[in-house]
């Protein structure tokens, strides 16, 4: 988890900054930056094996969910939040795309399904194991 | 002079009545020699007649106090018949009614109180919406009657499902307890509530005659249910593991040092937040059973759900007539 300044601020160091408005409209359109590129990266880690599951090592929750997924015959490849140095920011990119609690967040073909509670409706439903299937993540 | 007061049902004034009659007649008596319009006599007259009329007036007014008074007594005997049989039936569904009304239990017994209320209520309408639809079967009733009935017993259930979303924030403990069920249905409990693929498996048998795709369907159904159940068993059992070792770590030995007090305080923290996650859980088991109910409602006719719809609410309403009379059971 990062405490020091991060790398963005580091450069307004570099720039001549005139004033004090200017400089908080350049923050923002940083950070605005920075979430586009962790959203990338979240986006690029999704798509990289037919299931993807983010996660945290405290949510117990999210251990259902992996459990199910097991109990299914997939192999999600899991990425634990609280073990990224990026990680708060994923957490906050996952909530952007609609992801309510941020974790368990589920990526099945590259595709957000969502949390817990819409895995197990979708599972309920019979979409989850078809949604599998097709992304190829189980064969039967 | 005629008695002029009303009459009551309840006249043991009888004896007034005399008086009244006595000085009646004794005033005719007095009456008639005053003919000779003696002046002090006529007075006499007057205050024995004003007399008189108080009196008649004063029992008046207490023959109707009394009857007030007894009215008041009838309505309240009414009340506390009515008290005592919702305490009776609040003590056979096992809820622990402190008999000294002690409010010990502060803002997590008020929620949990009125949920129980809730409840009872919701359980009052199930039953008539149920005892509505097995008229409505039992007489052949036609699909789209039935149809009707069917979604009002199943948005009804989405009632009960709020209401325990509801009550799971402020007190889940509550709702794992199960003390708002009856003892046998408390024997089936699982994660606050019914297990959705038990309750498939008592109905297969008797939905026949199902089609082969509506058999695959209900047969799917319950093994998603029980996987998901098995999914969230095992994160909860997880959570008590985790919960258990957050409580044991740590010296029990020496104490009073100031790194032992921030440890203790720290592990405390740390349970608190791994206790508040046990709402989520609860949560997910009734979408569980909402989505599993939907979910049989939709591959089902109308016909069949409504069959459905009864068996569920006999095997529950057999399992609360159990819990009376294992509670009424004599003891040694």
């Amino acid at each position: 988890m990062q405490s020091q300044t991060p790398p963005e601020l580091s450069l307004l160091t570099y720039l001549p900054v005139p004033s004090f408005f200017s400089s908080q409209l350049l923050l923002l359109l940083i950070s605005c930056i920075n979430l586009l590129v962790v959203m990338d990266k979240v986006r690029d880690l999704a798509s990289k094996k037919a299931a993807v599951i983010f996660t945290k090592s405290s949510c117990y929750m999210c251990y259902s969910i992996k459990t199910l997924f097991y109990e299914l015959g997939a192999s999600p490849a899991i990425h634990e939040l609280d073990h990224d140095p990026n990680g708060r920011d994923m957490e906050r990119a996952l909530r952007g795309l609609g992801c309510d609690p941020s974790v368990p967040a589920v990526f099945i073909g590259g595709r957000f399904v969502g949390s817990a509670k819409d895995v197990i409706s979708l599972h309920v439903d019979g979409s989850l194991k078809q949604m599998l299937k097709d992304a190829k993540a189980i064969w039967f | 002079m005629a008695d002029a007061s009303p009459r009551t049902d309840i006249s043991t004034d009888a004896e007034t009545d005399e008086m009244n009659q006595r000085f009646d007649s004794g005033k005719s008596i007095v009456v008639a020699p005053s003919d000779s319009s003696d002046r002090s006599k006529s007075n006499l007259d007057q205050k024995i007649l004003r007399r008189l009329a108080q009196n008649r007036e004063a029992a008046r007014k207490s023959r109707l106090r009394k009857k007030a008074y007894v009215q008041q007594l009838e309505s309240s005997r009414l009340k506390l018949t009515q008290l005592e049989q919702e305490l009776q039936r609040a003590r056979q569904q096992g809820i622990f009614i402190s008999s000294t009304g002690d409010q010990s239990h502060s803002i997590g017994g008020n929620g949990a109180m009125t949920f129980d209320v809730e409840y009872s209520r919701w359980l009052e309408e199930k039953n008539r919406q149920i005892n509505e639809l097995r008229t409505a079967v039992n007489s052949h009733a036609g699909d789209a009657e039935l149809r009707i009935i069917v979604d009002g017993v199943m948005a009804h259930y989405d009632e009960i499902f709020r209401l325990k979303s509801n009550i799971a924030k402020a007190d889940v403990f509550h709702l794992l307890s199960g003390m708002w069920k009856t003892p046998a249905e408390r024997c089936f409990l699982w994660l606050g509530g019914f297990r959705s693929s038990e309750l498939l498996k008592l109905l297969v048998n008797r939905l026949e005659p199902l089609t082969e795709q509506q058999l695959v369907g209900i047969g799917n159904l319950q093994q998603s249910s029980q996987q998901a159940e098995d999914a969230l068993s095992q994160g909860m059992e997880a959570l008590q593991q985790s919960l258990a070792e957050t409580l044991s770590t740590g010296s029990l030995g020496s104490s009073g040092s100031s790194g032992n007090v921030a440890n203790y305080m720290g592990q405390m923290a740390m349970a608190m937040g791994k206790l508040g996650t046990l709402e989520g859980f609860i949560c997910q088991a009734d979408n569980l059973r909402q989505q599993t109910l939907q979910r049989m409602h939709r591959i089902l006719t109308t016909r069949q759900s409504a069959r459905a719809l009864l068996a569920i609410h006999d095997h529950f309403s057999r399992l609360r007539a159990l819990s009376s009379l294992w509670l009424a059971r004599p003891r040694e």
